[in-house]
């Protein structure tokens, strides 16, 4: 059981972003990776491919993840990876899998800080890659309480019946999940230091990825929109509640 | 099946838009030949022409930019989802009475947002300030020309993996583009190919004028004398050295009568004239002449408007007043034609014309067949051959177009469209612009012969959505067409200057124990000339056949694994039509308006059968006796009983129409 956590610090959005190669295809730049565009793609040339991005200094991350890809089609294997000298001497692997399916890929670590991070693909064909992101995880500080839903959602489009009433079919357009997080009685300091701060860098208008149980399902992360409205009611003493309004589309 | 049926045929299915731009870009890289800017790294262009540093050797090509509905993402493509909501369509609807289907206009809202440049500005690396702006903002910015490009909406199914052959692509133009709006998003209004022929004229506007006067008959008299190759005009004739220089003499009658020789020289004072080419009989004194011009002069750098008949491969003509020319050369600002025959063309006659007079291009065709003007006014309008279904046209002409080719001019610029629309109308066929095969289809509007159509009932209309609906107004019981206008530039509105008129009445129709009404049908037709008279014929039949009593037109919904094409013929069998003892009625009705609202498809079907007639073509060599024919074999035409008009078994006899 894990707490919810939201992704969006990203290493990859600190500087630009070399691949080790790209496909002559239009539209498949590396910088498409930190973009959090799903309909944006990286593609390498081939692999091995590598993304690496140098921070400048070192800096802290714990995650990885990947959205939006073919790397189960294409039989690859990812590896994150640290350096200190981009990688001449300094090469530390610090996860790896082999994703079994094209769903969202989340790769958690133990914190290590490096000034170059590398994302290095392998395996058969080359993949395509929506939204890749390596940082530190924001992990909230409480439970969901009811009525929260991570499943429901709200399908729009049209039944259709013939004059005798027969079904002909039903026509979706999209299916969108949107529900409200309520963080109950979480410390001021909390929603001062650490959520308010990346509120406004990026939670209030960039797409980021929201994870409701990283522990029990690990590849239900919904890339997500945040509502335009933020609400902290204070309870007297130093807690308060954190609420708002997320939105995504279900595939 | 295909890809799209067997998504069509799923229960739940998940739609999707994909709109595909196709923008102008410029296939150079800055400052690398033949481009020849050289502003450096950071202020290079956008490969756009608006931005271009190096006109000159802007080398046109395009790139594709695709937007999406909501809640698709196409694996792997660029595909930005930034179409709002549903395409608002007006589709195209056929209607027969005016030929040239309504011209169909689709309406996409594109969200705009901040984003990235990289993908759109090919040297983003090496500018120091990073974009500023919108994706519409910039784009629009970079390019002012998206008018008149094309676009594609695809519209189709997700599954898993991704398949573009779910998709139905259709094709459209650019017609403008609105916004952006307060908040930055834009809308794109499409139109079909044809609306190209709302925009132009033909033929082309001209502003030519006569340098000097032009005048029907120079000199004419009676000649003093000839000789080899002379010929002694009468004392009137100007007494201007070379007066007549490059003019023609006709010899009226007398000593030499039919003969025409162009004159080369003329000595004023003696009123010889010289020809260029020996007299095959020498006039005399009895000789009756006419001197007559042999060019035309348009004025200064005017020339060039006027099509060269070396090179146009067609007849070309010019009107001047109610006068109509065809010259058969050009050189610079002269038109010159070969003799005086050439004078008063299309019925018109030569007249005396003043300097300054406008002469005015025309557009005419010799006994072309009907598919061939009808595609002459689409190309000369500037629709692309590859967008007419010629193959088609051409087959269709065979069928129904056998009353002869036409010869018919057209002596003032009139928009494209309409002359396209009126001579359908003459012809009783109809055209529309087919978005999904990407051509102009062309019909005869008659009903199918030896054929059988697909089945349309209560299984696949959607609940409360066919109602029928009965054209009264447009039941005729006569029809009359006048043809053979007498001059291509009298007033074609006026019956009194048509040469000739076809006439059908259906006595039966007009009957009190029928409708007891008479419904006049009356055309006037430019086009269809002296050797149209059976197609004149034919036309006046066809039409009291098909419109003796009201079409029918029945709009319903269907499901998309229901799926209909525009333009196909259907047997419509609906609860809400029925025949004389209560069961549903089976007509055959054409799919005259569709549009596919993307949860279904909305259309409308009218009636295109011959009523009360049983018609076909003529049974092939080798069928047997009527009686001994299968129900297929009978689609097509046997010979009846003398006098009973009917088949041997009883049934009812088959009509020529």
């Amino acid at each position: 059981m894990a707490k919810p956590h939201i992704f969006y610090d990203n290493r990859l959005g600190d500087a630009a972003v070399a691949a080790s190669s790209t496909d002559s295809g239009a539209g498949y730049a590396a910088a498409n990776v930190a973009d959090w565009r799903a309909y944006t793609f990286w593609k390498p040339a081939s692999v091995p491919a590598t993304l690496t991005v140098n921070c400048g200094s070192a800096v802290a991350a714990d995650y990885a993840l990947i959205y939006g890809h073919n790397l189960f089609t294409q039989g690859c294997t990812v590896e994150v990876r640290g350096s200190t000298d981009n990688f001449v001497a300094s090469d530390v692997l610090l996860a790896t899998v082999t994703p079994t399916s094209n769903l969202p890929l989340l790769l958690l670590f133990n914190s290590a800080s490096y000034r170059y991070w590398r994302l290095r693909f392998t395996g058969a064909g080359a993949p395509y890659i929506a939204i890749a992101s390596v940082g530190r995880r924001m992990e909230l500080p409480t439970w969901l309480p009811q009525p929260f839903d991570p499943i429901g959602r709200q399908v729009v489009g049209q039944s259709n019946r013939n004059e005798q009433g027969h079904p002909l079919g039903r026509v979706i357009q999209f299916k969108s999940w949107k529900e409200k997080i309520k963080l109950e009685r979480v410390t001021w300091s909390w929603v001062r230091d650490t959520f308010i701060p990346a509120h406004d860098a990026h939670l209030c208008s960039t797409p980021f990825i929201f994870a409701w149980e990283v522990d029990l399902y690990p590849t239900d992360l919904k890339l997500v929109i945040a509502g335009d409205k933020l609400d902290t009611p204070h309870y007297s003493g130093s807690t308060c509640d954190v609420s708002f309004d997320l939105e995504a589309v279900v595939a | 099946m295909t890809a799209r049926e067997t998504a069509q045929a799923r229960h739940e299915r998940v739609i999707a838009l994909v709109l595909e731009l196709d923008i102008d870009r410029c296939t150079n890289t800055y400052g690398s030949a033949p481009c020849t800017a050289a502003a450096g790294a950071g202020n290079e262009c956008y490969n756009t022409f608006a931005t271009c540093q190096d006109k000159a050797n802007f080398t046109k090509g395009t790139v594709t930019k695709k937007f999406c509905s909501r809640g698709v993402v196409v694996p792997g493509e660029t595909v930005r989802p930034y179409v709002s909501g549903n395409a608002a369509v007006t589709p195209t609807e056929i209607v027969p009475s005016k030929g040239l289907a309504m011209r169909s206009q689709t309406q996409i809202k594109l969200l705009d947002e901040p984003c990235p440049d990289h993908l759109e500005d090919p040297y983003s690396a090496t500018r120091a300030p990073p974009a500023q702006g919108t994706f519409w903002a910039r784009l629009l910015a970079r390019n002012t020309n998206l008018v008149g490009r094309v676009a594609r909406v695809r519209q189709g199914y997700v599954v898993s993996p991704w398949d573009w052959a779910t998709f139905q692509t259709q094709l459209f133009i650019i017609e403008s583009v609105r916004g952006p709006d307060e908040n930055g998003a834009v809308t794109l209004v499409l139109s079909d190919v044809l609306k190209i022929a709302d925009r132009n004229v033909l033929p082309a506007a001209t502003d030519g004028a006569l340098t000097a006067d032009l005048q029907a008959i120079t000199n004419s008299g009676t000649a003093q004398a000839g000789g080899a190759s002379t010929i002694t005009l009468a004392t009137a004739a100007s007494a201007v050295d070379s007066a007549y220089n490059t003019q023609e003499v006709y010899i009226a009658s007398g000593s030499g009568v039919g003969q025409r020789r162009v004159i080369s020289g003329y000595v004023g004072a003696t009123r010889v004239a010289t020809v260029s080419v020996a007299w095959a009989v020498q006039p005399d004194n009895t000789s009756v002449y006419q001197v007559s011009p042999l060019s035309l002069n348009v004025g200064t750098d005017k020339g060039a408007q006027y099509a060269d008949p070396a090179t146009s491969g067609k007849p070309e003509y010019v009107r001047v007043g109610d006068e109509i020319l065809r010259y058969t050369a050009k050189s610079g600002d002269v038109l010159s034609w070969t003799d005086g025959t050439y004078r008063a063309q299309f019925g018109t006659t030569a007249a005396d014309h003043d300097a300054g007079d406008n002469v005015q291009l025309c557009r005419a065709w010799l006994a072309k067949r009907p598919w061939e003007v009808l595609r002459d006014i689409l190309t000369e309008a500037g629709i692309d051959a590859g967008y007419l279904d010629l193959t088609n046209w051409e087959a269709e002409d065979t069928s129904w177009f056998n009353g002869g080719e036409i010869t018919a001019c057209i002596s003032e610029p009139e928009k494209a469209s309409g002359l396209f629309s009126e001579l359908l109308q003459d012809l009783n066929a109809i055209a529309w612009y087919d978005p999904v095969e990407q051509l102009i289809k062309m019909l005869a509007n008659q009903p199918a012969i030896g054929t059988t159509s697909l089945g349309l009932d209560a299984d696949q209309f959607m609940a409360n959505s066919v109602k029928v609906e009965s054209l009264d107004a447009e039941r005729i019981t006569q029809a009359a067409l006048y043809y053979n206008l007498r001059s291509a530039t009298d007033n074609s509105s006026e019956a009194k200057n048509y040469l000739a008129a076809a006439i059908n009445i259906d006595l039966d129709a007009q009957s009190s124990s029928e409708y007891a009404d008479t419904r006049p049908y009356t055309r006037k037709s430019r086009w269809l000339g002296a050797d149209n008279r059976i197609f004149a014929r034919q036309a006046v039949a066809r039409r009291v056949a098909r419109l003796r009593n009201a079409p029918v037109k029945i709009p319903f919904k269907v499901d998309p694994r229901d799926e209909v094409r525009l333009g196909e013929l259907r047997d419509v069998r609906t609860r809400n039509l029925a025949d004389v003892d209560g069961s549903p009625k089976v007509i055959t009705c054409r799919i005259v308006k569709l549009k596919d609202a993307g949860t279904h498809f909305e259309a409308t079907a009218l009636s295109a059968g011959y009523a009360r007639i049983r018609y076909g073509v003529i049974a092939p060599n080798g069928y047997p006796d009527y009686g001994s024919a299968t129900d297929a074999q009978r689609a097509y035409a046997f010979i009846c009983n003398t006098g009973t008009n009917l088949m041997g078994n009883g049934d009812r006899g088959y009509y020529i129409v």
